[in-house]
Protein backbone atom coordinates (compact mmCIF):
# COMPACT_ATOMS: atom_id res chain seq x y z
CA UNK A 1 0.00 0.00 0.00
CA UNK A 2 2.72 2.33 0.91
CA UNK A 3 4.21 2.15 -2.53
CA UNK A 4 1.30 3.98 -3.81
CA UNK A 5 1.97 6.97 -1.92
CA UNK A 6 3.77 9.62 -3.72
CA UNK A 7 7.26 9.78 -2.60
CA UNK A 8 7.95 13.39 -0.82
CA UNK A 9 10.27 15.23 -1.87
CA UNK A 10 11.68 17.12 0.73
CA UNK A 11 13.87 19.69 -1.41
CA UNK A 12 11.00 21.13 -3.38
CA UNK A 13 9.29 21.24 0.19
CA UNK A 14 11.78 23.08 1.89
CA UNK A 15 12.06 25.86 -0.64
CA UNK A 16 7.95 25.95 -1.28
CA UNK A 17 8.03 26.39 2.63
CA UNK A 18 10.86 29.55 2.62
CA UNK A 19 7.99 31.21 0.09
CA UNK A 20 6.73 34.56 1.03
CA UNK A 21 8.67 35.21 3.88
CA UNK A 22 11.82 34.18 1.66
CA UNK A 23 12.93 37.55 0.58
CA UNK A 24 12.52 39.14 4.00
CA UNK A 25 14.55 36.65 5.69
CA UNK A 26 17.20 36.82 3.22
CA UNK A 27 17.26 40.73 3.53
CA UNK A 28 17.43 40.34 7.57
CA UNK A 29 20.41 37.53 7.52
CA UNK A 30 22.40 39.35 5.48
CA UNK A 31 22.14 42.60 6.90
CA UNK A 32 22.84 40.98 10.22
CA UNK A 33 25.77 39.28 8.73
CA UNK A 34 27.26 42.43 7.20
CA UNK A 35 26.43 44.26 10.48
CA UNK A 36 28.71 41.83 12.53
CA UNK A 37 31.66 41.71 9.56
CA UNK A 38 31.86 45.45 9.87
CA UNK A 39 31.64 45.65 13.74
CA UNK A 40 35.18 43.50 13.32
CA UNK A 41 36.36 46.29 11.11
CA UNK A 42 35.69 49.29 13.28
CA UNK A 43 39.08 48.79 15.43
CA UNK A 44 40.83 49.17 12.27
CA UNK A 45 38.99 51.99 10.77
CA UNK A 46 39.49 54.21 14.25
CA UNK A 47 43.47 52.94 14.09
CA UNK A 48 43.63 53.94 10.40
CA UNK A 49 41.96 57.58 10.34
CA UNK A 50 43.73 58.44 13.85
CA UNK A 51 47.10 57.78 11.82
CA UNK A 52 46.18 60.73 9.26
CA UNK A 53 45.34 63.36 11.85
CA UNK A 54 46.57 65.79 13.68
CA UNK A 55 48.08 65.58 16.72
CA UNK A 56 45.65 67.61 18.39
CA UNK A 57 42.61 66.37 16.59
CA UNK A 58 43.52 62.82 18.17
CA UNK A 59 41.16 60.86 20.38
CA UNK A 60 38.79 63.69 20.08
CA UNK A 61 35.34 63.61 19.46
CA UNK A 62 35.94 64.34 16.13
CA UNK A 63 36.13 60.96 14.56
CA UNK A 64 36.62 62.21 10.48
CA UNK A 65 40.38 63.59 10.20
CA UNK A 66 39.98 67.58 9.50
CA UNK A 67 42.60 67.36 7.30
CA UNK A 68 44.51 64.08 6.52
CA UNK A 69 48.30 64.46 7.35
CA UNK A 70 49.92 61.63 5.04
CA UNK A 71 52.79 63.39 6.22
CA UNK A 72 52.17 61.37 9.48
CA UNK A 73 53.63 58.58 7.91
CA UNK A 74 57.07 59.97 6.75
CA UNK A 75 57.15 62.05 10.62
CA UNK A 76 57.19 58.57 11.99
CA UNK A 77 60.57 57.30 10.41
CA UNK A 78 62.01 60.79 11.76
CA UNK A 79 61.18 60.30 15.52
CA UNK A 80 62.09 57.07 15.42
CA UNK A 81 64.19 53.95 13.68
CA UNK A 82 61.82 52.31 12.38
CA UNK A 83 64.13 50.85 9.28
CA UNK A 84 66.18 49.01 12.18
CA UNK A 85 63.18 47.71 13.65
CA UNK A 86 62.02 46.46 10.11
CA UNK A 87 65.17 44.93 9.25
CA UNK A 88 65.28 43.56 12.72
CA UNK A 89 61.57 41.87 11.96
CA UNK A 90 61.83 41.64 8.58
CA UNK A 91 65.32 39.04 10.00
CA UNK A 92 63.19 37.21 12.87
CA UNK A 93 60.68 36.53 10.29
CA UNK A 94 62.57 35.61 7.15
CA UNK A 95 65.14 33.69 8.68
CA UNK A 96 62.25 31.70 10.83
CA UNK A 97 60.39 31.00 8.30
CA UNK A 98 63.05 29.76 5.78
CA UNK A 99 64.49 27.32 8.36
CA UNK A 100 61.52 26.20 9.29
CA UNK A 101 60.60 25.01 5.64
CA UNK A 102 64.06 23.33 5.39
CA UNK A 103 63.93 21.56 8.77
CA UNK A 104 59.90 20.76 9.13
CA UNK A 105 58.98 19.65 5.73
CA UNK A 106 61.15 16.68 6.17
CA UNK A 107 60.63 15.93 9.24
CA UNK A 108 56.54 16.12 8.36
CA UNK A 109 57.32 13.37 5.88
CA UNK A 110 59.02 11.32 7.84
CA UNK A 111 56.07 11.46 10.01
CA UNK A 112 53.27 11.29 7.56
CA UNK A 113 54.74 8.67 4.60
CA UNK A 114 57.61 6.77 6.02
CA UNK A 115 56.65 3.22 8.79
CA UNK A 116 58.99 3.23 11.98
CA UNK A 117 59.06 1.82 15.34
CA UNK A 118 58.37 5.31 17.55
CA UNK A 119 56.43 7.25 14.96
CA UNK A 120 53.07 7.20 16.81
CA UNK A 121 54.58 8.45 19.98
CA UNK A 122 57.23 11.31 18.09
CA UNK A 123 53.84 12.51 16.85
CA UNK A 124 52.16 12.64 20.04
CA UNK A 125 55.15 14.78 21.63
CA UNK A 126 55.05 17.42 18.68
CA UNK A 127 51.20 17.57 19.48
CA UNK A 128 51.79 17.95 23.09
CA UNK A 129 54.23 20.45 22.76
CA UNK A 130 52.32 22.33 20.63
CA UNK A 131 49.62 23.12 22.82
CA UNK A 132 51.74 23.66 25.95
CA UNK A 133 51.35 27.47 27.20
CA UNK A 134 54.66 29.16 26.04
CA UNK A 135 54.49 30.17 29.65
CA UNK A 136 55.77 26.63 30.99
CA UNK A 137 59.29 27.17 29.31
CA UNK A 138 59.74 30.66 29.60
CA UNK A 139 61.98 30.84 32.13
CA UNK A 140 64.30 27.68 31.62
CA UNK A 141 64.94 28.73 27.97
CA UNK A 142 65.44 32.50 29.03
CA UNK A 143 68.09 31.01 31.24
CA UNK A 144 69.89 28.52 28.59
CA UNK A 145 69.89 31.91 26.46
CA UNK A 146 71.20 33.79 29.16
CA UNK A 147 74.13 31.67 29.59
CA UNK A 148 74.84 30.85 25.83
CA UNK A 149 75.15 35.21 26.14
CA UNK A 150 72.72 35.47 23.50
CA UNK A 151 69.74 37.52 24.91
CA UNK A 152 69.56 40.95 23.65
CA UNK A 153 69.78 39.69 20.29
CA UNK A 154 67.02 38.08 18.00
CA UNK A 155 68.92 34.51 17.71
CA UNK A 156 67.38 32.85 20.44
CA UNK A 157 63.72 33.50 18.73
CA UNK A 158 65.36 32.33 15.36
CA UNK A 159 67.59 29.12 16.57
CA UNK A 160 64.71 27.28 17.52
CA UNK A 161 62.73 27.37 14.09
CA UNK A 162 66.10 25.98 12.10
CA UNK A 163 65.14 23.31 14.29
CA UNK A 164 62.08 23.18 13.16
CA UNK A 165 58.39 24.79 14.62
CA UNK A 166 55.68 22.06 16.17
CA UNK A 167 52.67 23.84 14.44
CA UNK A 168 54.10 23.56 11.15
CA UNK A 169 55.36 19.94 11.83
CA UNK A 170 51.82 19.10 12.79
CA UNK A 171 50.13 21.30 9.89
CA UNK A 172 52.10 19.88 6.96
CA UNK A 173 52.20 16.33 8.83
CA UNK A 174 48.16 16.69 8.26
CA UNK A 175 48.64 17.96 4.43
CA UNK A 176 50.69 15.14 3.39
CA UNK A 177 48.06 12.49 4.56
CA UNK A 178 46.05 13.71 2.23
CA UNK A 179 48.41 12.96 -1.06
CA UNK A 180 47.47 9.78 -2.25
CA UNK A 181 50.14 6.69 -0.92
CA UNK A 182 49.53 5.36 -4.75
CA UNK A 183 51.76 8.33 -5.88
CA UNK A 184 54.43 7.94 -3.27
CA UNK A 185 54.97 4.11 -4.15
CA UNK A 186 55.05 4.96 -7.95
CA UNK A 187 57.83 7.12 -7.58
CA UNK A 188 59.57 4.48 -5.20
CA UNK A 189 58.97 2.09 -8.12
CA UNK A 190 60.72 4.05 -10.63
CA UNK A 191 63.98 3.49 -7.94
CA UNK A 192 63.18 7.33 -6.52
CA UNK A 193 65.40 7.66 -3.53
CA UNK A 194 63.51 8.73 -0.40
CA UNK A 195 64.89 12.82 -0.94
CA UNK A 196 63.56 12.44 -4.01
CA UNK A 197 60.12 11.37 -3.71
CA UNK A 198 59.75 14.37 -0.90
CA UNK A 199 61.40 16.89 -3.38
CA UNK A 200 59.81 15.79 -6.60
CA UNK A 201 56.38 14.28 -5.08
CA UNK A 202 55.51 15.61 -1.67
CA UNK A 203 56.60 19.15 -2.13
CA UNK A 204 54.70 19.97 -5.61
CA UNK A 205 51.63 18.16 -4.65
CA UNK A 206 51.77 19.90 -1.07
CA UNK A 207 52.18 23.32 -2.11
CA UNK A 208 49.73 24.93 -0.68
CA UNK A 209 49.64 23.15 2.47
CA UNK A 210 53.57 24.33 2.36
CA UNK A 211 52.49 27.97 1.75
CA UNK A 212 49.93 28.01 4.33
CA UNK A 213 52.28 26.70 6.92
CA UNK A 214 55.03 29.29 5.95
CA UNK A 215 52.42 31.93 5.70
CA UNK A 216 51.71 31.18 9.33
CA UNK A 217 54.55 31.39 10.42
CA UNK A 218 55.42 34.12 8.87
CA UNK A 219 52.50 36.27 10.12
CA UNK A 220 53.24 34.36 13.72
CA UNK A 221 56.90 35.71 13.70
CA UNK A 222 55.85 39.21 12.26
CA UNK A 223 53.16 39.56 15.33
CA UNK A 224 55.24 38.05 18.15
CA UNK A 225 55.53 40.02 21.31
CA UNK A 226 56.38 38.20 24.47
CA UNK A 227 59.44 36.42 22.81
CA UNK A 228 60.83 39.77 21.41
CA UNK A 229 60.02 41.40 24.74
CA UNK A 230 61.66 38.78 26.46
CA UNK A 231 64.68 38.65 24.57
CA UNK A 232 65.06 41.75 22.84
CA UNK A 233 64.06 44.34 24.98
CA UNK A 234 67.15 45.18 27.31
CA UNK A 235 68.77 46.23 23.52
CA UNK A 236 66.39 48.89 21.81
CA UNK A 237 69.05 48.24 18.62
CA UNK A 238 67.38 44.59 18.09
CA UNK A 239 63.73 45.38 18.82
CA UNK A 240 61.76 44.11 16.60
CA UNK A 241 58.48 46.50 15.26
CA UNK A 242 56.35 45.48 17.82
CA UNK A 243 58.15 46.03 20.88
CA UNK A 244 59.25 49.56 19.52
CA UNK A 245 55.45 50.18 18.61
CA UNK A 246 54.68 49.19 22.50
CA UNK A 247 57.50 51.78 23.85
CA UNK A 248 55.91 54.70 21.90
CA UNK A 249 53.51 54.47 24.22
CA UNK A 250 56.00 54.62 27.41
CA UNK A 251 57.20 58.00 26.37
CA UNK A 252 56.84 60.68 28.40
CA UNK A 253 53.98 62.36 26.03
CA UNK A 254 51.73 59.93 23.28
CA UNK A 255 51.31 61.44 19.75
CA UNK A 256 48.56 58.96 19.34
CA UNK A 257 48.66 59.99 15.77
CA UNK A 258 52.30 59.27 14.80
CA UNK A 259 51.51 55.87 17.12
CA UNK A 260 48.56 55.11 14.60
CA UNK A 261 50.43 55.92 11.80
CA UNK A 262 53.82 53.34 12.97
CA UNK A 263 50.90 50.99 13.32
CA UNK A 264 49.04 51.10 10.14
CA UNK A 265 53.00 50.43 8.95
CA UNK A 266 53.05 47.23 11.49
CA UNK A 267 50.29 45.77 10.58
CA UNK A 268 50.58 46.42 6.58
CA UNK A 269 52.51 43.24 5.63
CA UNK A 270 50.82 41.10 7.80
CA UNK A 271 47.34 42.93 6.41
CA UNK A 272 48.88 42.55 2.35
CA UNK A 273 49.91 39.22 2.95
CA UNK A 274 46.54 37.99 3.60
CA UNK A 275 44.91 39.67 1.19
CA UNK A 276 46.78 37.83 -1.25
CA UNK A 277 46.95 34.58 0.12
CA UNK A 278 43.58 34.55 1.95
CA UNK A 279 42.36 30.81 0.26
CA UNK A 280 45.24 29.59 1.33
CA UNK A 281 45.14 31.00 4.60
CA UNK A 282 41.53 29.62 5.11
CA UNK A 283 42.66 26.29 3.97
CA UNK A 284 45.42 26.16 6.11
CA UNK A 285 42.92 26.68 9.14
CA UNK A 286 40.29 24.11 8.05
CA UNK A 287 43.39 21.77 7.82
CA UNK A 288 44.44 21.98 11.39
CA UNK A 289 42.69 18.27 11.63
CA UNK A 290 39.81 19.86 13.17
CA UNK A 291 37.35 18.17 11.43
CA UNK A 292 36.71 14.18 12.82
CA UNK B 1 62.36 -3.30 -12.29
CA UNK B 2 63.18 -4.04 -8.71
CA UNK B 3 60.39 -1.98 -6.50
CA UNK B 4 62.74 0.13 -4.30
CA UNK B 5 61.91 0.43 -0.52
CA UNK B 6 62.83 3.24 1.81
CA UNK B 7 65.90 2.12 3.74
CA UNK B 8 65.44 0.95 7.64
CA UNK B 9 66.38 3.94 9.02
CA UNK B 10 65.07 6.62 6.39
CA UNK B 11 62.95 7.82 8.93
CA UNK B 12 66.05 9.10 10.46
CA UNK B 13 67.67 11.82 8.69
CA UNK B 14 64.54 13.79 8.67
CA UNK B 15 63.74 13.54 12.43
CA UNK B 16 67.10 14.90 13.37
CA UNK B 17 66.37 18.61 14.07
CA UNK B 18 62.65 17.41 15.54
CA UNK B 19 64.06 15.53 18.31
CA UNK B 20 66.41 18.35 19.06
CA UNK B 21 63.99 20.59 18.90
CA UNK B 22 61.79 18.41 21.23
CA UNK B 23 64.49 17.58 23.42
CA UNK B 24 66.52 21.01 23.82
CA UNK B 25 62.82 23.30 23.45
CA UNK B 26 60.41 21.15 25.01
CA UNK B 27 61.33 18.20 27.22
CA UNK B 28 64.32 19.57 28.63
CA UNK B 29 63.04 23.05 29.78
CA UNK B 30 59.51 21.10 31.15
CA UNK B 31 61.87 18.78 33.23
CA UNK B 32 63.93 21.94 34.01
CA UNK B 33 61.05 23.72 35.08
CA UNK B 34 59.84 21.02 37.32
CA UNK B 35 62.63 20.80 39.38
CA UNK B 36 63.34 24.88 39.64
CA UNK B 37 60.06 24.67 40.99
CA UNK B 38 61.21 23.16 43.72
CA UNK B 39 64.05 25.10 44.54
CA UNK B 40 64.36 28.87 45.12
CA UNK B 41 66.09 29.73 41.94
CA UNK B 42 66.29 33.73 41.52
CA UNK B 43 67.94 35.44 38.69
CA UNK B 44 69.88 37.51 41.02
CA UNK B 45 71.55 37.39 44.21
CA UNK B 46 72.60 34.49 46.18
CA UNK B 47 70.00 32.17 44.76
CA UNK B 48 71.08 32.71 41.49
CA UNK B 49 74.26 31.17 42.19
CA UNK B 50 73.74 28.14 43.90
CA UNK B 51 69.90 27.77 44.38
CA UNK B 52 68.79 25.26 47.47
CA UNK B 53 65.97 22.97 47.05
CA UNK B 54 63.24 23.75 48.75
CA UNK B 55 60.54 20.99 48.60
CA UNK B 56 56.82 22.24 47.97
CA UNK B 57 57.35 25.38 49.45
CA UNK B 58 56.62 27.68 46.67
CA UNK B 59 53.47 25.55 45.64
CA UNK B 60 52.52 26.61 49.54
CA UNK B 61 53.45 30.03 48.84
CA UNK B 62 51.23 29.99 45.94
CA UNK B 63 48.18 28.29 47.91
CA UNK B 64 48.21 31.38 50.08
CA UNK B 65 48.66 33.68 47.75
CA UNK B 66 45.95 36.21 46.97
CA UNK B 67 47.57 37.28 43.90
CA UNK B 68 47.34 33.97 42.49
CA UNK B 69 44.36 33.05 43.99
CA UNK B 70 42.77 36.11 42.29
CA UNK B 71 44.76 35.31 38.96
CA UNK B 72 43.71 32.03 38.35
CA UNK B 73 40.06 32.97 38.90
CA UNK B 74 40.90 36.25 36.21
CA UNK B 75 42.31 33.73 33.76
CA UNK B 76 39.37 31.37 34.26
CA UNK B 77 36.92 34.37 33.93
CA UNK B 78 39.17 35.55 30.94
CA UNK B 79 38.52 32.50 29.05
CA UNK B 80 35.48 31.58 29.70
CA UNK B 81 34.06 35.22 28.44
CA UNK B 82 36.02 35.62 25.36
CA UNK B 83 36.89 32.01 24.43
CA UNK B 84 33.91 29.95 25.57
CA UNK B 85 31.30 32.27 25.30
CA UNK B 86 32.77 35.02 23.16
CA UNK B 87 34.72 33.24 20.50
CA UNK B 88 33.29 30.00 20.32
CA UNK B 89 29.19 31.67 20.04
CA UNK B 90 29.84 34.38 17.98
CA UNK B 91 32.03 32.28 15.72
CA UNK B 92 29.15 29.63 15.48
CA UNK B 93 26.58 32.54 15.13
CA UNK B 94 28.63 33.86 12.17
CA UNK B 95 29.22 30.54 10.24
CA UNK B 96 25.64 29.51 10.63
CA UNK B 97 24.69 33.05 9.32
CA UNK B 98 26.71 32.91 6.68
CA UNK B 99 25.78 28.91 5.65
CA UNK B 100 24.55 28.82 1.60
CA UNK B 101 24.33 32.49 1.62
CA UNK B 102 25.23 34.85 -0.63
CA UNK B 103 28.90 34.36 -2.11
CA UNK B 104 29.89 37.89 -2.02
CA UNK B 105 28.31 38.81 1.10
CA UNK B 106 30.02 35.51 2.68
CA UNK B 107 33.42 36.84 1.57
CA UNK B 108 32.93 40.04 2.47
CA UNK B 109 32.22 39.21 6.60
CA UNK B 110 34.40 36.45 6.29
CA UNK B 111 37.33 38.21 5.13
CA UNK B 112 36.35 41.09 7.75
CA UNK B 113 36.49 38.55 10.73
CA UNK B 114 40.01 36.89 9.37
CA UNK B 115 41.85 40.08 8.91
CA UNK B 116 41.02 41.25 12.50
CA UNK B 117 42.87 37.83 13.47
CA UNK B 118 46.13 38.79 11.04
CA UNK B 119 46.78 41.43 12.71
CA UNK B 120 49.54 41.90 15.85
CA UNK B 121 47.38 41.48 18.77
CA UNK B 122 48.98 44.89 19.91
CA UNK B 123 47.41 46.83 17.05
CA UNK B 124 43.99 45.16 18.92
CA UNK B 125 45.70 46.12 22.01
CA UNK B 126 46.52 49.95 20.60
CA UNK B 127 42.83 50.43 19.27
CA UNK B 128 41.07 49.61 22.32
CA UNK B 129 43.72 51.83 24.37
CA UNK B 130 43.23 54.91 22.76
CA UNK B 131 39.52 54.40 22.50
CA UNK B 132 38.42 52.98 26.11
CA UNK B 133 41.66 55.39 27.77
CA UNK B 134 40.46 58.37 30.22
CA UNK B 135 41.07 61.00 27.59
CA UNK B 136 40.50 58.24 24.59
CA UNK B 137 37.90 58.91 22.25
CA UNK B 138 35.22 56.91 23.89
CA UNK B 139 35.18 59.47 27.02
CA UNK B 140 35.38 62.58 23.96
CA UNK B 141 32.95 62.05 22.23
CA UNK B 142 30.41 61.07 25.77
CA UNK B 143 31.24 64.58 27.20
CA UNK B 144 30.01 65.90 23.94
CA UNK B 145 27.07 64.13 24.23
CA UNK B 146 26.88 65.90 27.52
CA UNK B 147 27.58 62.71 29.62
CA UNK B 148 30.34 62.18 32.13
CA UNK B 149 32.97 59.67 30.98
CA UNK B 150 35.41 57.53 33.67
CA UNK B 151 38.43 55.54 32.77
CA UNK B 152 37.00 52.74 31.74
CA UNK B 153 40.17 50.76 31.72
CA UNK B 154 40.13 51.29 35.13
CA UNK B 155 36.72 50.75 35.73
CA UNK B 156 36.18 47.40 33.42
CA UNK B 157 39.86 45.94 32.60
CA UNK B 158 38.26 42.51 32.42
CA UNK B 159 35.25 43.82 29.92
CA UNK B 160 38.19 45.36 27.84
CA UNK B 161 40.49 42.77 27.27
CA UNK B 162 37.95 39.93 26.96
CA UNK B 163 36.26 41.91 23.50
CA UNK B 164 39.73 42.53 22.51
CA UNK B 165 40.10 38.46 22.42
CA UNK B 166 36.70 38.45 21.23
CA UNK B 167 37.56 40.90 18.40
CA UNK B 168 40.82 39.21 17.73
CA UNK B 169 40.21 35.69 17.95
CA UNK B 170 36.36 35.03 16.67
CA UNK B 171 38.08 34.00 13.18
CA UNK B 172 39.65 30.89 14.03
CA UNK B 173 36.25 29.37 15.69
CA UNK B 174 33.86 30.88 12.52
CA UNK B 175 36.54 29.14 10.01
CA UNK B 176 36.55 25.88 11.84
CA UNK B 177 32.77 25.66 12.43
CA UNK B 178 31.95 27.16 8.43
CA UNK B 179 34.15 23.74 7.59
CA UNK B 180 32.24 21.82 9.98
CA UNK B 181 28.78 22.99 8.93
CA UNK B 182 29.29 22.22 5.31
CA UNK B 183 29.25 18.68 5.95
CA UNK B 184 26.00 18.76 7.92
CA UNK B 185 23.70 17.10 5.09
CA UNK B 186 21.37 19.14 3.86
CA UNK B 187 18.70 16.74 3.35
CA UNK B 188 18.47 16.24 6.94
CA UNK B 189 17.82 20.03 7.53
CA UNK B 190 15.25 20.12 4.84
CA UNK B 191 13.37 17.36 6.59
CA UNK B 192 13.40 18.62 10.15
CA UNK B 193 11.95 22.21 8.29
CA UNK B 194 9.23 19.80 6.52
CA UNK B 195 8.54 18.35 9.87
CA UNK B 196 8.01 21.82 11.62
CA UNK B 197 10.99 22.21 13.33
CA UNK B 198 11.78 26.38 13.19
CA UNK B 199 15.73 27.77 12.96
CA UNK B 200 16.51 27.52 16.65
CA UNK B 201 15.27 23.99 16.69
CA UNK B 202 17.12 22.77 14.03
CA UNK B 203 20.18 23.78 15.19
CA UNK B 204 19.99 22.58 18.36
CA UNK B 205 18.39 18.80 17.55
CA UNK B 206 20.06 18.46 13.88
CA UNK B 207 22.96 20.68 13.27
CA UNK B 208 24.99 20.96 16.84
CA UNK B 209 24.26 16.86 17.82
CA UNK B 210 26.36 16.52 14.46
CA UNK B 211 29.27 19.07 15.07
CA UNK B 212 29.58 17.96 18.51
CA UNK B 213 32.97 16.53 18.36
CA UNK B 214 34.25 20.03 16.28
CA UNK B 215 32.98 22.00 18.84
CA UNK B 216 34.43 20.18 22.06
CA UNK B 217 37.69 20.28 20.09
CA UNK B 218 37.15 23.36 19.05
CA UNK B 219 36.62 24.58 22.31
CA UNK B 220 39.92 23.37 23.62
CA UNK B 221 42.17 24.53 21.08
CA UNK B 222 40.94 28.09 21.68
CA UNK B 223 40.83 27.61 25.45
CA UNK B 224 44.75 26.38 25.68
CA UNK B 225 45.52 29.66 23.25
CA UNK B 226 43.26 31.80 25.97
CA UNK B 227 45.22 31.18 28.94
CA UNK B 228 48.40 31.52 27.63
CA UNK B 229 47.22 35.32 26.08
CA UNK B 230 50.11 37.86 27.23
CA UNK B 231 50.57 40.38 24.91
CA UNK B 232 46.96 41.91 24.47
CA UNK B 233 46.71 42.15 28.30
CA UNK B 234 50.38 43.63 29.02
CA UNK B 235 49.76 46.36 26.40
CA UNK B 236 46.34 47.47 27.33
CA UNK B 237 46.32 46.99 30.93
CA UNK B 238 49.27 45.67 32.30
CA UNK B 239 47.47 43.73 34.41
CA UNK B 240 46.25 46.77 36.03
CA UNK B 241 44.80 48.83 37.89
CA UNK B 242 46.67 46.91 40.42
CA UNK B 243 45.96 43.41 39.94
CA UNK B 244 42.09 43.88 38.75
CA UNK B 245 43.29 42.26 35.03
CA UNK B 246 46.33 39.77 35.97
CA UNK B 247 46.11 36.56 34.71
CA UNK B 248 48.68 34.11 35.21
CA UNK B 249 50.63 34.74 32.07
CA UNK B 250 51.33 38.13 33.36
CA UNK B 251 51.53 37.05 37.22
CA UNK B 252 54.04 34.59 35.84
CA UNK B 253 55.86 37.35 33.67
CA UNK B 254 56.11 39.82 36.88
CA UNK B 255 57.19 37.78 39.02
CA UNK B 256 59.69 35.77 37.29
CA UNK B 257 61.31 38.47 35.19
CA UNK B 258 60.31 41.44 36.90
CA UNK B 259 60.98 40.48 40.63
CA UNK B 260 63.64 37.67 39.10
CA UNK B 261 61.87 35.34 41.59
CA UNK B 262 62.55 32.38 38.44
CA UNK B 263 61.12 29.18 40.85
CA UNK B 264 58.09 30.46 42.25
CA UNK B 265 57.16 31.86 38.27
CA UNK B 266 58.33 28.65 36.93
CA UNK B 267 55.46 27.43 40.14
CA UNK B 268 52.71 29.86 38.85
CA UNK B 269 53.24 28.50 34.72
CA UNK B 270 52.87 25.01 36.72
CA UNK B 271 49.42 25.98 38.10
CA UNK B 272 48.53 27.93 34.39
CA UNK B 273 49.15 24.31 32.92
CA UNK B 274 46.99 22.74 34.94
CA UNK B 275 44.35 25.52 34.63
CA UNK B 276 44.58 24.18 30.82
CA UNK B 277 44.34 20.26 31.74
CA UNK B 278 41.10 21.09 34.00
CA UNK B 279 39.18 22.75 31.00
CA UNK B 280 40.85 20.31 28.80
CA UNK B 281 39.53 17.05 31.16
CA UNK B 282 35.62 18.90 31.66
CA UNK B 283 35.43 19.03 27.37
CA UNK B 284 36.46 15.41 27.14
CA UNK B 285 33.80 14.28 29.72
CA UNK B 286 31.28 16.50 28.16
CA UNK B 287 32.43 14.59 24.70
CA UNK B 288 31.91 11.30 26.53
CA UNK B 289 29.29 11.73 28.03
CA UNK B 290 26.47 11.72 25.74
CA UNK B 291 27.96 9.51 23.44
Amino acid sequence: MTAVLPRRRPAAAYRRARGSTGFLEWVAIHSIALALGLMFLLPLVFVCLTAVMSDRQALTAELWPRQWQWANFVTVFEKAPLLTYLGNSLLYSGVATAGMLVSSVPAAYALARLRWRGRNLAFLAVVAAMMLPPQVVAVPLYLLWARLDLTGTVWPLVIPYLLGDFFSIFLLRQFFLTIPRDYVDAARADGCSEAGVLLRVIVPMARPGIAAAALFSFLYTWNDYFGPLLYTAERPESWTLSVALASFRGMHRVEWNLTMAATVLVMLPALVLFLVAQKTFVKGITFTGVKG
Amino acid sequence: MRRRRPGVFAWLPPMVPTFLLLGLFFIGPILWAAYTAFTNAALSGPAARDPEFVGWENFRRALHDPNLANAVWLTVLFTFGSAVIGQNCLGMLLAVLMQRRNQVIRAIVGMLVVAAWVLPEIVAAFALYAFLSGDGTLNAVLTTLGMEGQNWLFTAPMLAIILGNVWRGTAFSMLIYQAALSDVDVELLEAAQVDGAGPLRRFWHVVLPIVRRTVMTNLMLITLQTIGVFTLIYVLTSGGPGTASQTLPLLMYDRAFEFGEIAYGTAIAFVLLGVGALFSAIYARALRAEV
